[in-house]
């Protein structure tokens, strides 16, 4: 073994700072007269510093705290299962907005309101149509019974 | 994760609205944490959910004898390390190139955005290592309890974290302290 070998194992918690002060003497020492080792250190206390500023550096997805709270109201209202349901039709509704024969159906919708059966000919966009009334609902749906159980904890007339 | 006394006081009464702000006030930190430890952003939104619907049903029994930003932490790195075992089940994905644009003022982005890009290009089990000793300030002790192996793999797995992070910093021209080298 090497003189530098016998001290590899101390470079890092040198570096950080992490070695009691006796044996942080006698690393200290070895790196005062080795170039080698004193570079190595030097490297892990650039790194040591960045990430520990890094410690301060913060972000998320804008509108990750709705999306969490409505993750904790479907559990109030709905325990394990529901925590799962909005984010699940989110997804979906997303995924049916991306379908171009969902797009055409909606779009015959709203320019033919009243006359919805003959702006929708083919089988497989009133599927789609059929689809993402179907979502809309179950979503409306959960959306007013959890609006309502958010409600009724604010006022204090429902258990949290 | 600084909590205040006015929102800890909120919680210990219940009152409406209390949870909300718990959730708007720390959310951007837990969330980092877990896409940090997870090293992607879909697994970290899921862990950031999980999170808050334990602290949900833990709050009813929290008494305030500990440190509730303390707790949030410990609870982020619970869901977050489970995030990851269940992962290493599945396909590993591609990973992100960074965390979203959002972020609070940061002194250098571009050193920043490498230094975080080469964390993610650690092997998990060196990136929890180095993640939680040298962001979050755990010591290897507590690093090796939690993960349930020896202070000394700790230790070596976070020397071995901070060569490869060097050599990347090296290798995309970053020197002391994140400054990027003049051409």
């Amino acid at each position: 073994m090497t003189n530098c070998e016998r001290y590899t194992p101390y470079l890092s918690g040198y570096a950080g700072g992490e070695l009691r002060s006796d044996t942080a003497r006698i690393v200290s020492s070895h790196i005062d007269s080795c170039p080698t080792c004193r570079s190595e250190v030097a490297r892990q206390q650039q790194v040591v510093g960045g990430l520990r500023a890094l410690s301060l550096v913060h972000s998320a997805p804008v509108g990750l705290d709705e999306e969490i709270l409505a993750a904790v109201d479907a559990h109030a209202s709905f325990g394990d299962v529901g925590a799962a349901l909005p984010y699940r039709i989110a997804e979906r509704a997303r995924h049916l907005a991306q379908d171009d024969r969902v797009r055409r159906a909606a779009s015959a919708v709203g320019d033919r309101v009243g006359h919805v059966s003959d702006s929708i000919r083919s089988s497989k966009a009133k599927q789609a149509a059929a689809a993402a009334a179907t979502t809309a609902a179950v979503a409306g749906g959960i959306a007013a019974i959890v609006s309502s159980r958010r409600r009724r904890i604010a006022r204090g007339t429902a258990p949290a | 994760m600084q909590i205040s006394e006015d929102l800890l006081e909120a919680l210990r009464r219940s009152e409406p609205g209390a949870f909300d702000e718990l959730v708007r006030s720390t959310h951007q930190i837990v969330y980092t944490l877990a896409y940090r430890i997870t090293g992607n952003h879909e697994d970290a939104k899921d862990v950031s959910q999980e999170v808050y619907v334990r602290a949900w049903r833990g709050l009813r029994n929290f008494r305030g004898d500990a440190n509730l930003g303390t707790w949030l932490h410990r609870i982020t790195v619970n869901c977050a390390l489970t995030s990851t075992r269940r992962r290493s089940r599945r396909p590993i994905p591609v990973p992100d190139d960074a965390l979203p644009e959002e972020a609070i003022a940061p002194a250098d982005v571009t050193d920043r955005d490498i230094l975080e890009r080469a964390l993610r290009g650690l092997s998990e089990d060196d990136r929890i290592a180095v993640v939680l000793k040298d962001i979050e300030g755990w010591t290897c002790e507590e690093i090796a309890d939690k993960l349930g192996t020896t202070e000394g793999a700790i230790k070596v797995r976070v020397f071995r974290a901070r060569q490869k992070l060097a050599d990347r910093l090296a290798s995309e021209g970053v020197v002391v302290p994140l400054k990027r080298k003049t051409p």
